[in-house]
């Protein structure tokens, strides 16, 4: 004869540990549902608060969520009535019948793993997305380096990334190479610069600025002091040590060296091709220097915070604040009385390095990764790619950006679109 | 036990305190706060939550419907709750009085924020504990009510947070049933590799494990941050999160607004001191340090910073029942033998230490746990070893004895440099873990071995670089000594692996009782690079006659291997002016002759050694000054000189097995030289006095064939006169 069926769950047939069991798995599990239906704007503003742009994102999480617990459901179920086949309608059955125990069980398992599955991945892409602007993704091609990255230098076809273990120089071609490491010994480095006469390597340590061939052989100190900053032009290079300024020409002991005092502590610099001057930025303003002749100071704009690093296009120049984001100032309009800048303050969380690719700006922005900037005719941020793992130094040459990344202790070429 | 009870009270207190002036909701700002409870919060704040709940219970019965009372009758009583099952009736009875209030005063979030607290004390109810957050955060953002956001938003970053910690650092075995033993890295022939091999051969590490929970916990304290930016507990929990991913930089901007308010604890820029430190900037952490010091309260500073942790037991005990000055002394004392090198502008061995406080307090100190950081178990091995290198977490295991640790992960720590190797168990998400297995008694015993240990720190290797020979002389008063200080440095050495051509090594003396160490010679040299030879240096100063800590270092700033150290302790030597003595002996290279009559070493046309390594074969000098011999009738002094040579161990370094096995038998048996007393040499002497305090003698030695190993160099000067002996000696070694 057969049984017969039974629509619901048969809980005198559980065991009392078993029903706890799903009792409370069931509670877990339904409790941030329920909150979820009946509570909505509270459960999803935490969201919306840090994520603008996604503003669906719960909807579309409780979606998932929905489709995965049927999915799981019904992968119980399946089993169960298979199980129910195999058991030839039951009567070969354990204990635990098929329809009365083992389909509401298997179903109700199958239910909560896919909702926590569903939940798990909502979570992950929640991470993992940007919170503002589209998630880019570029080509990029990795070279591994010998240490931690802490800055970058490009001139014509080399790069020289200086490391905690002294500095690599690299080619600057669409398959990097490693060609050598440089400054091998040297203690606290900190900046790197690269000058076109004979391919010579500058490196910047707390100690001292020192010189030598990019190739090979011993290199010589060049100027005594912690240096802080540091720029090459075609003729000499601009460094910083503390509040000085200084401009080195020529090399070795036929060299001169010509210095101003800045306001404050010099954090950056860099040399601008399409004004042939020298920008450098302290923690309250940036600096425009002329190294033609003497060297002089040309203008000076305050800075909201103290500057990380200073890009500069034919349209623009933007500094990088950690912190407190990203400033840029139009350069045909920095001559007026009051010049305020375009600032992006939120995204990315703190800004390490910025570069130019055409009216782009490149931002370096730590875990969050590289971020791509349009300043006009709103500023805002376009979009960023976590393809970075911890995204700390860039610079740009012909189209192509080099990231350093310490998350993998690599430089990357990334091609912009 | 005390510390728990102590910190509890304490933390209730200050919980009451603090809430009871702050948690005031606007909607019920107008309303008076029910006098009952102002008294049972001044009972509570006294740590008499007794008599405060039998307050708010009368409180209870005549207002059932005040919403303060019902949430201070529960807040306190869960406040007196611990993880568990033993006080659910106590926190069923918190949950009635909180949902209760919850109906009463519905734009409030602080009854649902208590009632998470109470589902996160009982266990698996953390899921639940988060939707209560989550409505709570729901309500207080409604009601604008900033410090409440503040407050959820770090329980619910606490939450997420305690479930990345459970994730990160995640190793998965190879194999199906096998399982990470703790008893087998501390019992059998494996113990020593058994933790290396099942990480590397026996388990992966799971990438990204806990990524999505340490994303949602820095949200959730950001958030909170940006609805109250003076929010302590945020800005720590953010800091946390920022430096597992060693965001230093972003740590220490947050840390900035909050060091300006008298209000911050030390913990604030104890943590901004331990970004700057791992940023490198060591001048700007140690500002920080010592802010934070001054912020902490006496009994912190003394519980925290004294060296009872980093002692072998016995010096512990010792260490604690010294007075405050004696103290004070020995701390002046051991940082001063720490610091790797004075001539750096830093003391890296305290900051190391600093830093390793502030990452246990901020990783380990857990008011719901009412922890300490640096009294739990792996606050105690951070200070002692520092971070672990290698850190390896393994899922809980119903495999591993006793049972009572079935369900805790096991965390695994490992020090490559070191060998050590430190197992902690836990529950999972709750911040808490002890030693496993017989790992406490392991931890004693590497204590008594290397109770701190700075072998993290780059500069370290820089001590015991530096070849020294001190040598004791007689002053120009009996009060006074002449201390000879030879050094040698190895140039070739330090500059061998760096590329530059030309380098500026500074060679410091200091001298002084230790602690209070004295520069009392400095100099620059240049040096053309390559480096081809040793360089020597040689100080004569006149100190008090005490015991003189002498220390001697050279670095050159530009290169990290360029810098070496030495430090040695001097007892002052039993001179007296008028008894016949005998100075140190000097081992030396003869350069130029010797005049007939010298005054002194500086006359002697010898160079001083640093190093008392003598190569196979090698001639070498040694010179010492005689005191106090009586001169005859014609003004001369004479007396014999005997040397004897001793060798006390041979080197058999460079020895096989079987070598070593038939050297040491033949050194039982007798058959070698060991302990073979040997007449170096023996003659008289005969000097005109001319009017000085001393008599240097010189002689000239070559040790021939005399194998490899540690020798005694003794002389003995018998007075012609008084026929008095007096005796001097000098450890050498000779090596191949």
């Amino acid at each position: 004869m057969n049984k017969p069926l039974e629509p619901t769950v048969n809980f005198a047939k559980l065991s009392p540990g078993r029903l706890a069991a799903v009792a409370t798995l069931f509670y877990a599990a339904a409790s941030p549902m329920v909150e979820a239906l009946y509570a909505q704007p509270t459960g999803s503003a935490a969201v919306q608060t840090v994520q603008p742009q996604r503003k669906n994102s719960s909807e579309a999480s409780n979606t998932s969520k929905l489709k995965y617990l049927l999915i799981g459901a019904g992968t119980g179920a399946l089993l169960a009535t298979a199980y129910y086949g195999f058991s030839n309608g039951g009567k070969t059955a354990s204990s635990c019948g098929p329809l009365n125990c083992a389909l509401p069980y298997l179903s109700i398992t199958g239910g909560l793993i896919g909702l926590f599955s569903a939940k798990d991945l909502a979570a992950t892409r929640r991470a993992e997305a940007p919170r503002i602007g589209a998630s880019l993704n570029f080509a990029t091609v990795e070279l591994p380096l010998i240490s931690t990255p802490l800055g970058l230098a490009i001139r014509d076809t080399l790069i020289a990334v200086v490391t905690d273990s002294g500095a690599q120089i690299v080619s600057a071609s669409g398959k990097p190479l490693a060609l050598r490491r440089r400054g091998i010994g040297l203690s606290d480095l900190r900046q790197v610069a690269l000058r076109p006469s004979g391919a010579q390597l500058l490196i910047g340590t707390g100690v001292a600025l020192w010189e030598g061939s990019a190739g090979a052989g011993q290199l010589s100190r060049a100027y005594d002091g912690p240096i802080d900053a540091l720029a090459t032009d075609d003729i000499g290079v601009l460094g910083a040590s503390g509040s000085t300024v200084f401009y080195r020409r020529g090399e070795g002991a036929a060299a001169t060296t010509d210095s101003i005092r800045a306001d404050a502590a010099v954090t950056a610099a860099t040399f601008d091709k399409t004004s042939n001057h020298f920008w450098v930025a302290s923690d309250s303003s940036l600096i425009e220097v002329d190294a033609t002749g003497a060297l002089k100071v040309i203008r000076k704009v305050p800075l909201p915070a103290k500057a990380l690093s200073i890009a500069v296009s034919t349209e623009w120049i933007a500094v990088a604040m950690g912190s407190d984001g990203v400033a840029a100032w139009r350069r045909d309009g920095m001559s007026a009385p009051v010049v305020t800048p375009v600032r992006i303050r939120d995204e990315p969380r703190f800004a390490f390095d910025a570069a130019f690719v055409g009216s782009d700006l490149y931002v370096a922005g730590g875990v969050d990764g590289l971020f791509q900037l349009s300043l006009s005719p709103i500023a805002h941020v376009v979009g960023s790619s976590r393809q970075i793992r911890y995204a700390t130094s860039l610079r740009s040459e012909n189209g192509v950006l080099w990231v350093g990344d310490r998350g993998r202790k690599s430089l990357i070429r990334v091609t912009t679109p | 036990m005390r510390h728990r009870q102590f910190s509890f009270l304490i933390s209730l207190a200050a919980l009451v305190t603090l809430d009871a002036c702050a948690s005031v909701h606007p909607a019920s700002e107008s309303a008076a706060q029910n006098p009952m409870v102002t008294v049972a919060l001044q009972k509570a704040a006294a740590g008499d939550t007794l008599a405060a709940l039998a307050i708010l219970d009368s409180a209870n019965k005549l207002s059932p419907r005040n919403g303060d009372v019902l949430y201070w009758r529960g807040k306190i009583l869960t406040s007196t709750t611990a993880l568990g099952f033993t006080d659910i009736p106590r926190n069923i009875l918190a949950w009635h009085l909180l949902s209760r209030g919850a109906e009463v005063d519905p734009d409030n979030p602080r009854y649902f924020t208590e009632m998470g607290r109470i589902r996160l004390r009982t266990p698996l109810m953390r899921i639940e504990a988060e939707r209560l957050f989550r409505k709570a955060l729901g309500v207080a953002e409604r009601s604008k009510d900033a410090k409440q956001i503040a407050e959820v938003c770090f329980e619910l970053g606490q939450v997420k947070e305690r479930r990345f910690d459970t994730g990160r650092d995640r190793y998965h075995p190879n194999t199906p049933g096998i399982f990470f033993d703790p008893d087998q890295a501390t019992e059998g022939p494996t113990a020593p590799t058994y933790v290396k091999e099942f990480l590397s051969q026996r388990s992966y590490p799971i990438e990204k494990a806990g990524f999505t929970d340490r994303s949602e916990a820095e949200e959730y304290y950001r958030r909170g941050l940006d609805a109250l930016p003076t929010s302590e507990n945020n800005a720590m929990g953010l800091m946390r999160v920022l430096y597992y991913q060693q965001r230093y930089q972003e740590m220490r901007d947050v840390a900035t607004p909050l060091l300006n308010l008298p209000v911050t604890t030390a913990r604030i820029p104890m943590t901004a001191a331990l970004a700057e430190y791992r940023l490198g900037r060591l001048p700007d952490a140690r500002l920080l340090f010592e802010d934070a010091i001054r912020r902490m309260p006496q009994e912190q500073r003394e519980d925290e910073l004294g060296l009872q942790r980093i002692v072998r037991v016995s010096d512990a005990a010792l260490y604690t029942s010294l007075t405050d000055a004696d103290r004070a002394r020995t701390d002046s004392a051991h940082w001063e033998g720490a610091d790797p090198l004075i001539s750096t502008p830093e003391n890296e061995g305290r900051l190391e230490f600093l830093a390793r406080l502030a990452y246990v307090d901020m990783r380990f100190t857990d008011g719901d746990m009412r922890q300490i950081g640096w009294h739990t178990d792996r606050g105690i091995v951070v200070i002692r070893y520092g971070e672990p290198p290698v850190v390896a977490a393994f899922a809980a295991s119903g495999d591993v004895d006793p049972p009572d640790n079935n369900a805790k992960t096991i965390t695994v720590w490992y020090y490559p440099h070191s060998k050590l190797q430190f197992v902690f168990m836990g529950p999972p998400a709750m911040n808490y873990a002890t030693f496993a297995g017989n790992f406490r008694g392991y931890a004693e015993q590497m204590r008594e071995d290397a109770p701190f240990l700075l072998d993290n720190i780059p500069s370290v290797l820089a001590i015991d670089s530096i070849p020294v020979q001190v040598a004791r002389l007689h002053g120009k008063n009996s009060s006074s000594l002449r201390l000879l200080v030879a050094a040698t440095v190895n140039a070739r050495e330090m500059y061998a692996k760096s590329e530059i051509d030309q380098g500026e090594l500074e060679f410091s003396l200091r001298l002084g009782r230790s602690g209070y160490l004295k520069l009392v010679a400095t100099d620059t040299q240049k040096l053309k690079l390559p480096a081809t030879t040793e360089l020597n240096k040689l100080w004569i100063k006149e100190v008090p006659m005490t015991d003189v800590r002498v220390r001697v270092e050279a670095r050159d700033a530009s290169v990290a291997s360029a810098a070496g150290r030495s430090q040695t302790d001097i007892a002052a030597p039993p001179f007296t002016s008028s008894s016949f003595s005998l100075s140190d002996i000097v081992v030396a290279d003869r350069e130029s002759p010797s005049p007939e009559i010298m005054h002194g070493f500086e006359e002697s046309g010898l160079r001083a050694r640093g190093s008392l390594t003598l190569k196979k074969r090698e001639t070498f000098s040694i010179y010492w000054e005689s005191y106090g011999l009586k001169p005859n009738a014609d003004g001369r002094v004479s007396g014999s000189v005997r040397v004897a040579i001793t060798l006390l161990e041979i080197d058999r370094t460079k020895s096989s097995q079987p070598r070593l096995l038939l050297g040491a038998l033949a050194d039982l048996v007798g058959v070698t030289r060991l302990g073979d007393q040997t007449l170096g040499a023996q003659y008289k002497f005969s000097e005109v006095l001319a009017k000085r305090d001393r008599i240097p003698l010189i002689q000239q030695f070559n040790l021939s064939d005399a194998p490899s190993g540690r020798y005694r160099l003794e002389v003995f000067v018998t007075d012609d006169v008084t026929k008095q002996v007096a005796h001097t000696e000098r450890t050498l070694y000779v090596r191949d």
